[in-house]
């Protein structure tokens, strides 16, 4: 009997790199719904509706489902977060400015369904950044919390998929899934 | 005339044409608001929710093989949202009333998002 599909959501704010983590993440092809960014944010398109993915990790099925940032598309936060299992909100440590709407977007959702979460600090290579301990405490959350990472390297995703799925599932993922995740 | 009074006129005059049309705005693709004949309802959200549908709708047409979206619309008991495609920048949306002529609503909806985008470039 197969396990039924894991969801995790991944949120943050715009320019944290949710969409270029379900891509790097992602062994199916990656459904986008970017279109040209009319406000300036520091990239040329922005996600409008979701970015969704899908990974298998041994016999699991992990399905990625990315939000827009914006808070205008905050109905796409509940929407996508229905029946979910864990939610990866990603924060671009270069961007201190973006740290607020991050707060904002957790306590929207968590509000609203009580679902594990990890943060996952992007943007770290950035000349100018703030450390995870100094963010684990502007967000007043247990360092274990938070975890580093560069959107674009799998080896990263995967580790934070994995610390997201020990925060998720009773039992803990095993550590054959880590390798498994790694190998993907 | 400036770029936000035309695309207002267009609006006026859709409404005109469409008495019993409850309300139609203007969104940029990316959900921002630009202009607006709406008397209810926060037309900030419903600019950024007609974006959203047109983004999954142009994603549908790619995966299903059906070419470039046009239009799609929302149905419910009480009335209908239909939703334009105005160039690659802009997004046309008409709240209407259930029932109605939908064949006249389209076809001056369809001229008007024409308009749209040749007013967006």
């Amino acid at each position: 009997m197969p396990h039924p599909p894991i969801k995790i959501v991944v949120s943050g704010p715009v320019g944290a790199g949710k969409t270029t983590f379900t891509r790097t993440m992602s062994t199916t092809e990656v459904v986008s719904t970017d279109e040209v960014a009319t406000e300036r944010i520091g990239k040329v398109s922005t996600t409008v509706a979701l970015d969704f993915g899908s990974l298998a990790v041994g016999e699991q099925e992990i399905m990625l489902f990315g939000t827009p940032g914006q808070e205008r598309f905050d109905y796409m936060w509940s929407v996508l977060c229905e029946g979910a299992t864990g939610l990866l909100l990603l924060v671009a440590a270069s961007r201190p400015g973006s740290f607020l709407k991050a707060r904002h977007i957790l306590e929207f959702i968590t509000s609203q369904v009580a679902i594990p979460y990890v943060i996952g600090v992007t943007h770290l290579d950035a000349p100018r950044h703030w450390e995870i301990d100094e963010i684990a405490d502007y967000f007043q959350v247990p360092p274990e919390h938070l975890v580093a990472l560069d959107a674009r390297s799998r080896g990263d995703g995967a580790r934070a998929l994995f610390r997201l799925l020990e925060r998720c599932l009773p039992e803990g993922p095993t550590s054959g899934q880590l390798t498994a995740l790694l190998q993907t | 005339m400036s770029l936000s009074d035309r695309l207002q006129s267009i609006l006026n005059e859709l409404r005109s044409a469409l008495p019993d049309v409850r309300g139609a705005l203007i969104s940029s693709a990316d959900g921002m608001l630009i202009a607006q004949n709406v008397s209810s309802g926060d037309s900030n959200r419903m600019a950024a929710m007609v974006a959203t549908s047109l983004g999954l709708g142009k994603r549908m047409c790619e995966s299903f093989g059906a070419g470039n979206l046009s239009e799609t619309s929302v149905s419910g008991d009480a009335g209908q949202v239909f939703i334009y495609g105005a160039g690659s920048k802009g997004v046309l949306a008409v709240i209407n009333p259930a029932g109605g002529n939908i064949g006249l609503l389209h076809l001056e909806c369809r001229a008007a998002a024409r308009r749209v985008a040749e007013v967006l470039g």
